[in-house]
């Protein structure tokens, strides 16, 4: 009893916490992200963390990899191929410029000012930045658009990406987990093709598995239980085989719902109720691991991060779209909306400090994309309002009629 | 009773669309009835092959007006597909061979207004309306299960 009551204690402090710190921030009108990450920050190592029964340490590990699982089966499973193939070629080169784009700019910049004084070389380390860049918070965008009835080419091509982009944003983290962690490049070719490969096929036949089930306890209450299972089998089966867990889960939500057809909406609905859970978790715990010291010694780098991944969103997006032959408000004002970060970057920071390779630097990439993302969270809903402002496609705001 | 003998005895009307209809000419059917609630798409050989409720339909009708998406629903609201997308496969239906006792459950656990009945090869062989059999109920409460 002993040994598991720090644990349970330890979590359940931080997700009511979380929750309350939550529920004051929303009263007024507040980010609820930042309310999650100054909830964690009280249990960081600077302020509870030093009392002897908090502890946010290894635990957490199967957390943040389970939450992230059940993240990437939820963006797997966003699109089918028959919505891929409509949704029409600006809105697919957008997200793949946007995303490169910014992968690009941070990696180039990371590897120019980077130090060679922490335990992995530069350029791992601006590869691990990099990939985490790729990745947007479709949240902060949805609200912008609800709020100023938002209508036209522009907010249309910036749902679409930011629908797109995450998956977009795993495959490239998936990839770079791959490069970094080998040896060799030319044996990170090899390992690469496995892990990929590997992570493909493992999610594609656990997705064929649950669709059969899916069809057999097709209940609501028996089908959570069912989907759960599955991302479990999938995530524990990919570890075991040293395949991605990220590409593996995805896979799984991709062709769970291709198999099912018609029936493939229902594996998803209750899922998505544990998306808040999941974010409230990546949030808190990475407040657990501020440290002020560390914030105030790296302000350099997420100075650098913060503008390389604006720069490579806003002229990658802008690529993207004028590849595909988009109008010119299009090109000009899509990447602008393209700013917010949020939870599923944080998870990836998360996952990077599991992995051994990552451990001595984990805490500084987590502060990093902490500090960034409370940065995004205060810009990019302005950034967006501006864009499409400027691109003429903004109604008269909600609460403010006649 | 048996489902047979109660669809020949009340025959229920079920709405149905296309495959390939598009959102707007379904809720058009959906509001050209009194208090439709349950729509069901029906290939050329009517062959039942989905359903759509009317709270489904409504949510994606008034996509826009909801702050908070998850990316299915994003992407769904992007490129809006026709009936065959947007319905659900796995739905409820009733067998002619079926005592109506054993099926009247079914409307309350899903939610359901009017519900199919199909043959062994799933064409649509008629409707229960809940109205109807409410209706029946309060009439005479032992007759109809007889």
């Amino acid at each position: 009893m002993d040994a598991i009551s720090p644990i349970t204690l330890n979590l359940g402090l931080l997700l009511l916490t979380g929750l309350i710190f939550g529920y004051i921030a929303s009263r007024y009108n507040l980010p609820r992200v930042a309310a999650y990450v100054i909830a964690g920050m009280i249990f960081s190592p600077d302020l509870l963390g030093q009392l002897e029964w908090i502890e946010i340490g290894d635990w957490a590990a199967p957390l943040t990899t389970t939450a992230l699982g059940i993240i990437a089966y939820l963006i797997g499973g966003s699109i089918t191929l028959k919505q891929l193939r409509r949704s029409g070629k600006i809105i697919f080169t957008s997200a793949i410029g946007e995303s490169l784009g910014a992968v690009f700019c941070v990696f180039a910049a990371f590897c120019l000012i980077l130090p060679d004084t922490y335990a992995l070389s530069a350029v791992q380390l601006a590869l691990a930045f990099s990939a985490i860049a790729a990745t947007t918070a479709p949240a902060g965008t949805i609200a912008i658009l609800h709020q100023y009835r938002a209508r036209g080419p522009v907010s249309n091509t910036l749902l679409g990406v930011v629908a797109l982009d995450d998956a977009i944003g795993i495959v490239l983290f998936s990839l770079m987990m791959v490069v970094v962690v080998g040896e060799s490049l030319a044996l990170s070719m090899g390992t690469a093709v496995l892990e990929i490969g590997g992570a493909l096929v493992l999610g594609i036949l656990v997705g064929r598995i649950l669709c059969q089930f899916g069809k057999i306890f097709h209940q609501g209450g028996l089908l959570l239980p069912v989907v759960l299972g599955h991302i479990l089998l999938a995530l524990g089966l990919a570890e075991i085989l040293n395949f991605s867990p990220l590409l593996a889960t995805m896979a799984l939500g991709f062709s769970s719902r291709y198999f099912s057809r018609a029936a493939g909406g229902r594996m998803f609905i209750q899922v998505e109720y544990f998306e808040e859970l999941v974010f409230l978790i990546f949030f808190t715990l990475a407040g657990a691991h501020f440290e002020f010291t560390v914030f105030v010694g790296h302000l350099d780098l997420i100075f650098v991060y913060f503008c390389a991944r604006i720069i490579g969103k806003i002229g990658g997006a802008a690529l993207g779209a004028a590849a595909a032959g988009a109008s010119q408000p299009i090109v000009h004002w899509l990447g602008l909306g393209l700013i917010p970060q949020a939870g599923v970057a944080v998870g990836l920071a998360l996952a990077l400090g599991n992995n051994p390779v990552f451990k001595e630097v984990s805490t500084m990439i987590v502060n990093v994309i902490l500090a960034t993302t409370l940065l995004y969270e205060v810009f990019g809903p302005l950034a967006a309002k501006f864009a499409l402002g400027r691109a003429n496609e903004l109604g008269v705001e909600r609460g403010k009629e006649g | 009773m048996k489902v047979s003998e109660w669809i020949s005895r009340f025959p229920g009307h079920i709405v149905t669309i296309h495959p390939e209809d598009s959102l707007e000419q379904v809720v058009d059917q959906l509001l050209a009835g009194p208090c439709v609630q349950d729509i069901y798409v029906v290939s050329g050989a009517d062959l039942v092959l989905g359903h759509l409720s009317h709270k489904r339909l409504a949510s994606l009708l008034l996509a826009e007006h909801r702050p908070i998406h998850t990316r299915r629903q994003i992407m769904e609201r992007v490129v809006l597909g026709p009936a065959e997308e947007l319905m659900e496969g796995e739905f409820v239906f009733a067998r002619p061979d079926e005592e109506l006792d054993d099926v009247l459950c079914r409307f309350v656990d899903h939610d359901l207004q009017d519900m199919v009945v199909l043959d062994a090869q799933g064409v649509l062989a008629g409707g229960i309306n809940l109205n109807t059999v409410l209706r029946e109920i309060r009439k005479r409460p032992n007759v109809i299960f007889d």
